[in-house]
């Protein structure tokens, strides 16, 4: 199978039920109304049950993609579980439990990527990649990312920004959009520490820092990724930018001279998971052509573009 | 070299409809409207304008003047 002839050929998604009130928040945080709705954007992001785990938001997800498939979900060579928030210590790989909870065959194989807001796009490559080495045909890419699990709700920094929620993507060689051909990944780990989790297994952020990357590197990998697959901004006819505050998508639209983005308000940064979220609402028939970056913690980005199959 | 004019009409572009040259040199840009975003907006466009590298602790650059005087001894 060549390389450029998988893609993504249905995606499912699952957002928890339960949601925090962010007027309500914002006002304990001394958050102006105006500053909740046109700077981070989020109003109601959602959030796990205690007892839910990692593994079994992506099993939520797997039940939406078989919805969208539409098909058996057999014959997968390789489910790959991005996340930085696994099931218990991290050992054994949340992908495996997955794995188990779905019963899959032990000739598909389970790995974890560990990467946050670029992981999906960068997950995509992965998957791609490996794939190509193995001669497989499908596979499944996740993104589960609870912060709840580690966020401090009386942290102003972070505590409007993420949800919880998870994406179940069939990677396969009947597409409804095919991967780019070229990606932009780069990390800048010199500001690894503006986004991380402490010692006391606490969130925290440096908002300036993760901002001041964003606007500075995210537009020019737009640009090398465009160029690099042939096409200018005029060929896109969608543009999925991580969500990870509303004024980061913003900044990064004015820089790129392009029309700024909807944002969704309605359940905010869901980290990895925040990008298939999106395309799951997109029209593969409608946006033929569409740009995703996924860029937050290493910090680091990731970019590539879509291209309707049809 | 950044001049106190500099900084107003970086304020001016991290924040549409907002009068810039209103702002008291002394003012706590914070007081005077400019959200956190705002400002980092602000420091980003000066940042970018004059290769100048502002700290991450930003608390002690809250007023114009400070931002003139902080910019001017890191580039004496």
């Amino acid at each position: 199978m060549a390389l450029d002839e998988f893609g993504i050929a249905a995606i499912g998604g699952y957002l928890p039920d339960a949601r925090q009130d962010n007027r309500a928040a914002a006002r304990r945080f001394d958050f102006t109304e105006e500053f909740l709705e046109t700077k981070i954007g989020v109003l109601a992001p959602a959030r796990k049950a205690s007892d839910e785990e990692t593994s079994d938001l992506c099993v939520r997800a797997f039940a939406d993609l078989e919805r969208a498939a539409g098909a058996d979900l057999g014959n997968i060579d390789l489910i790959a579980v991005v996340t930085q928030n696994p099931d218990g210590h991290g050992l054994p790989h949340t992908s495996a439990i997955v794995h188990q909870k779905l019963k899959l065959p032990k000739t598909c194989f389970a790995f974890d990527i560990s990467l946050g807001c670029s992981g999906f796009v960068a997950g995509l490559a992965i998957v791609k990649g490996y794939l190509a080495a193995i001669g497989g045909r499908r596979a499944i890419l996740f993104t589960a990312d609870p912060y709840s699990k580690v966020q401090d709700p009386d942290d102003r920094n972070t505590a409007l920004i993420f949800g919880d929620g998870a994406a179940a993507v069939l990677i396969a060689e009947t597409p409804h959009w095919r991967i780019g051909a070229a990606f932009d990944c780069g990390t800048d780990g010199q500001r690894s520490s503006a986004l991380r989790v402490d010692a006391e297994s606490r969130l925290s952020m440096n908002g300036r820092a993760v901002f001041d990357f964003c606007a500075l590197n995210v537009p020019s990998s737009v640009e090398r990724t465009l160029t690099a697959n042939g096409l200018t901004k005029q060929d896109v006819d969608g543009w999925v930018l991580h969500p990870g505050s509303k004024y980061i998508v913003d900044t990064i639209c004015d820089r790129l001279k392009i029309p700024r983005i909807s944002f969704p308000a309605a359940y905010g940064n869901t980290v990895s998971s925040s990008i298939p979220l999106i395309l799951k609402g997109m029209d593969p028939l409608r946006q033929r052509t569409v740009l995703i970056s996924g860029f937050g913690v290493g910090l680091g980005w990731a970019t590539t573009v879509l291209r309707s199959a049809a | 070299m950044i001049s106190e004019q500099d900084v107003r009409v970086a304020i001016a572009r991290a924040r549409e409809n907002f009068d810039a040259n209103a702002i008291p040199i002394d003012a706590d840009l914070g007081d005077a409207g400019l959200d956190s975003l705002d400002q980092a907006s602000v420091l980003l466009d000066l940042h970018e304008s004059t290769g100048i590298e502002f700290p991450e602790d930003t608390s002690e650059l809250n007023s114009i003047r400070a931002i003139v005087a902080f910019a001017q001894a890191a580039k004496a």
